[in-house]
């Protein structure tokens, strides 16, 4: 072997009896994979905005074309009391959109890498989790345009917006569990994709993003408040507002996301070695 | 570095037969059944020991586990019963390029595909001038390599594959990539490769290479190792398995005339006369085909046909113009063909059948096998000639080399 060998791995075995893969031995290998997950992300990020003249734009021009369109919409018809509602709107569904697109792009991930699965081994964790590096570098760009817009439309900027910082982590962190989730569903059942862009689609309306938590009662409540996209879309509407509110629902979301981490994990470790089989 | 680097034990690989990826639909059926999907054993019973620095051929028809063997030494897929255990760095040379994005630039994919390897980041700028000179394609390092042409791709893919320092690699049928120049340089670089120390496996239907990279051969059939040991020897247990193989379409059953003839048997013997599927350059290859006749035949001939393992055409030859004698229905006879094997080292199927001239052809005016009335063939028999060292091409014309004016000094 070369002397400059840096990883020293000589003495390392790769021991595989049966499909199962202890967790710790699992993360350990996602942890040592992490430039894959980053090089991978970069790559998507790069070829999807590649081509288009505009590039980068589309990723935080579509949320807001969408904003906009919804903001005019509902400042019409609902009416809802909220100051400065086209930045509520656009903020929420800055937030909402970088969760939607890394459960609809994460759920297809290790289907789509099929190729690449098939012939050398990586934890498959990692193909999900490179969407989710995708995400975060389009919610990053988003963030900076939603900042300059409340900035234009005068909405009340303060300390507030640091709450930016754990929606942004708790967006891509829901996303990220989602989809490690899903992604291995999918593999097994390829229905799985359809079912999720169908309630992807509902899940917007089931998510206080053009209306405050505070029009809606009853039973419907409830669903919002146990919605673990909820939290997020609140931290969200916090930063820009006058009046935080409650924040209840980032505490239910993080408990979703241990939840949720928690099943990846033991799918993960269940299925790992034997994703290939089937794809 | 010694010790074994790979060690296999009792390890089976079962997959489920699903004719198509699982639906939601399928499973409930399946569930409401109470019906398991059909499975198979692609490898069971497998035991394995490879030590650091060896290297290990992979031999064995289509089908036989060679594949499935691999995806488990690489850890794409875990064993169903067994143990596994490789050691080291693991580089899979599997269809190289494999990962690559028509949209990205050759440099960036060289990024990526590096960390797919293994690679870090760090790794892969200190290597990255090794991997481009290699690949020969500089001036295109900032192209897309959707504008590479398919050789360019192959070669950057086998250059980042073969330049993160592997301990174990494992190669399938890639040591064809690129044009005669780069072939030889992949060669060259895996025998480096070995020099460093690197246990290798290869899995090759190329026996050629395999006999160039690798002393120990395994040969598979059925999802089991039937044997291991010398490449040379291994050669010829593998053409035992594959001897009496439906080879497929065989070339020379057009026009059967049916009922007048059966071909029981087609045997290869060596120079000692007994059956072989392994010779030496230049021996005397005697192809013999018996044969039990239901009607009367005037002039039958025998039609010999050898090709390569890659499918060219070497030599056919047929005694039409001096047939044998009458034979008479409910014989049974035997007829033989003696060949000299001037070729070179590869694989050869040697294929007989019997004919008699076609009604209306013109005697001794053949010019396809469809002049021939074919009363029987057999399936291809394989033989491996080992040939003289230096002999490549499509025959061995014996050269020989000499001085014809010249002395040193002078």
């Amino acid at each position: 072997m070369t002397a400059a060998e840096p990883t020293g791995a000589h003495d390392r075995w790769l021991v595989l009896r049966g499909a199962w893969t202890p967790p710790g031995e699992l993360l350990r290998a996602v942890a040592q994979h992490r430039q894959l997950a980053l090089a991978l992300g970069r790559k998507n990020f790069h070829v999807q905005y590649r081509r288009a003249a505009l590039g980068l734009a589309w990723a935080v021009g579509l949320p807001l074309a969408q904003a906009v369109v919804l903001a005019v919409v509902f400042s019409r018809i609902g009416r809802f009391d909220v100051p400065h509602y086209p930045v509520f709107v656009f903020s929420g569904l800055v937030a909402f959109s970088a969760v939607q697109g890394a459960v609809l792009s994460g759920t297809t991930a290790i289907v789509d890498n099929a190729g690449l699965s098939s012939k050398v081994y990586f934890p498959r964790a990692v193909l999900p989790l490179a969407q989710s590096v995708t995400t975060a570098y389009a919610l990053a760009a988003g963030v900076v345009v939603l900042v300059c817009a409340a900035l234009v439309s005068g909405a009340p900027l303060g300390p507030r917006l640091l709450l930016l910082v754990p929606g942004a982590l708790l967006a891509v962190a829901l996303g990220t569990a989602l989809s490690l989730v899903l992604s291995v569903a999918h593999v097994y059942l390829r229905d799985t994709k359809y079912v999720v862009q169908a309630v992807a689609f509902g899940w917007l309306w089931l998510t206080p993003v053009v209306y405050p938590l505070t029009a809606v009662d009853g039973a419907l409540r409830t669903v919002l408040l146990l919605n673990p996209a909820t939290g997020v879309v609140q931290l969200f509407h916090a930063a820009f507002a006058a009046d935080v509110g409650t924040l209840a629902g980032a505490w239910t979301t993080v408990a979703w996301v241990l939840a949720l981490g928690g099943l990846a994990v033991v799918l993960h470790a269940r299925y790992d070695r034997v994703l290939a089989d089937l794809l | 570095m010694t010790g074994t680097a790979i060690s296999l034990t009792g390890v089976g690989k079962r997959y489920s037969r699903h004719a198509e990826p699982p639906s939601l639909a399928t499973s409930v059926v399946r569930l409401l059944r109470r019906r398991r999907p059909a499975s198979l054993w692609a490898v069971r019973g497998l035991e394995l020991q490879v030590d650091s620095g060896e290297s290990v051929g992979l031999i064995g028809r289509n089908g036989s586990g060679k594949t499935t063997t691999l995806q488990l030494l690489c850890g794409v897929t875990a064993p169903t019963e067994g143990e596994v255990r490789v050691r080291g760095r693991i580089a899979p040379l599997i269809s190289v390029g494999v990962g690559f994005h028509p949209e990205l630039t050759g440099r960036e994919n060289i990024a990526v595909n590096g960390a797919i390897l293994g690679m870090s980041r760090g790794e892969v700028a200190r290597r990255l001038d090794e991997i481009v000179d290699f690949s020969g394609i500089e001036p295109f390092l900032d192209t897309p390599t959707k504008f590479y042409s398919s050789g360019m791709t192959v070669r950057l893919g086998f250059s980042v594959a073969a330049h993160c320092s592997p301990e174990v690699l494992l190669v399938d049928e890639v040591l064809a990539v690129g044009d005669l120049p780069f072939q030889v340089k992949s060669f060259a670089r895996m025998e480096q490769l070995q020099a460093d120390g690197a246990t290798v496996v290869v899995v090759s239907h190329n026996l050629t290479a395999v006999q160039r990279l690798c002393r120990r051969t395994v040969v598979m059939d059925g999802g089991r190792p039937v044997f291991d040991g010398a490449t040379e020897d291994a050669i010829s247990a593998y053409h035992d398995v594959v001897a009496t193989a439906d080879q497929g379409d065989d070339p020379l059953a057009v026009r059967h005339e049916r009922d007048v003839l059966v071909v029981e048997d087609v045997v290869l013997l060596g120079p000692d006369g007994a059956g072989t599927a392994h010779v030496s350059a230049g021996d005397r290859l005697v192809a013999r085909v018996r044969a039990r006749v239901l009607r009367d035949v005037a002039a039958p001939f025998v039609v010999v046909r050898v090709d390569a393992a890659d499918g060219q055409h070497v030599y056919r030859e047929n005694n039409m113009l001096e047939p044998f004698p009458p034979v008479a229905a409910g014989s049974t006879v035997e007829w033989e063909v003696a060949l000299e094997t001037h070729l070179p080292t590869g694989s050869y199927a040697v294929r007989l059948a019997v004919a008699r001239a076609a009604a209306g052809a013109e005697a001794g005016r053949e010019k396809s096998l469809s002049d021939f009335g074919v009363l029987g063939s057999a399936p291809a028999r394989m033989v491996y000639v080992t040939g003289r060292p230096m002999v490549h091409g499509a025959a061995d014309l014996r050269g020989r080399f000499a001085v014809v004016d010249g002395t040193a000094g002078r």
